[in-house]
């Protein structure tokens, strides 16, 4: 009751309705904060409460490894002990035939690729695709950063490589943009 | 009304603030609750999870330029059941049924596959809680251990 005693002097005017209503009004702030404050509970709780899966990241380095490691991939490959050697490039198997016989999914609309390989002056002599149609059509929506179902995301890697060209091997930079449909 | 005078009206005032608060918190509780125990429940989050996870393993197993042997635990509660499938393209995970796998509701995801390296179809059953990813001589398969199939152990950190 000693809660009351404050307010006396202000509420003197009022009658014993009109008290009763007033101290009503004077908890209705507080049972905003109430409100404001599980809300807030809530909205953390749904924030960290995550059912979604999502592993496109990992899936540019899968398909990363598998384009610098995999031995019938672009990479060189001794014929006689079948060593790979990672970050030296066949130039002859430097084709979208290459990387479409490497790796093919049995959806189309499924990872894309383009790779470039420039020489040591940056000038470009060389683009290889994987899954080529596909990459043709997301690229402008994906460019574009356009959100939504039917779009696609792109995502950058680039290296300094070795191109292996009649038996010399080159200097050079291997430029991946890799799109991941939504 | 005999109660209703300035002392009961205060009291009554603090009364209906203590069972406005508690109300409004068992809502929140049960809301909050409800919302953790769906997600905790809910199998197409495990689905997802392994689908992506068995198939990217598989996926950047045809890089591998050796034999591997990768023992994989599967953790997902008790009350669910899964099963788990290979397939030359994908991965699938279902719930487990007795009618067959294609027709049942699938959660499946993709991986690269080649002609260099072929994929030996398995069903792993719900009962099993760890099984064997084997690359072998350019075949990749999911084996269930058994007296010819020994799941590799942990290695034990170095020094």
């Amino acid at each position: 009751m000693n809660m009351r005693k404050p307010y006396k002097k202000s509420y003197r005017t009022l009658g014993k309705k009109g008290l009763g209503a007033a101290e009503l009004l004077e908890h209705i702030p507080y049972i905003l904060l109430t409100i404001a404050v599980l809300i807030g509970i809530f909205v953390l709780v749904n924030t960290h409460v995550n059912l979604s899966v999502n592993i496109k990241p990992l899936q540019v380095e899968v398909l990363f490894n598998r384009i610098m490691y995999s031995p019938n991939s672009i990479m060189y490959t001794d014929n006689i002990t079948g060593v790979v050697y990672p970050g030296v490039i066949d130039f002859d198997k430097f084709t979208n035939t290459t990387l479409d016989n490497a790796i093919k999914y049995s959806y189309e609309k499924h990872i894309s690729a383009k790779l470039e390989l420039y020489d040591k002056e940056k000038q470009l002599i060389k683009t290889a695709y994987l899954n080529n149609v596909w990459y043709n059509r997301l690229e402008p929506l994906a460019s574009a950063r356009i959100k939504g179902p039917g779009s696609a995301r792109m995502y950058y890697k680039s290296l300094p490589v070795v191109y292996r060209e009649n038996n010399v091997n080159q200097p050079g930079f291997l430029r991946i943009s890799i799109i991941i449909p939504t | 009304m005999r109660f209703w005078n300035k002392k009961s009206q205060s009291g009554f005032v603090i009364l209906f603030y203590l069972l406005f608060g508690l109300i409004l918190s068992g809502l929140f509780v049960i809301t909050v609750m409800s919302r953790i125990k769906a997600a905790v429940s809910d199998s197409s989050y495990h689905k997802k999870f392994y689908s992506r996870d068995l198939a990217l393993l598989v996926d950047a197993l045809h890089a591998s330029n050796g034999d591997f042997v990768i023992k994989y635990d599967i953790n997902y509660p008790e009350s669910m059941h899964l099963d788990i499938a290979l397939e030359p393209d994908r991965v699938i995970v279902t719930d487990h049924s007795d009618i067959p796998v294609d027709k049942r509701l699938q959660t499946s995801f993709r991986f690269g596959y080649n002609s260099y390296v072929s994929v030996i179809p398995v069903m792993i059953n719900r009962t099993i809680t760890s099984f064997a990813v084997v690359y072998d001589n350019h075949t990749i398969t999911f084996k269930v251990p058994s007296e010819d199939v020994k799941l590799p152990e942990p290695r034990k950190p170095g020094p």
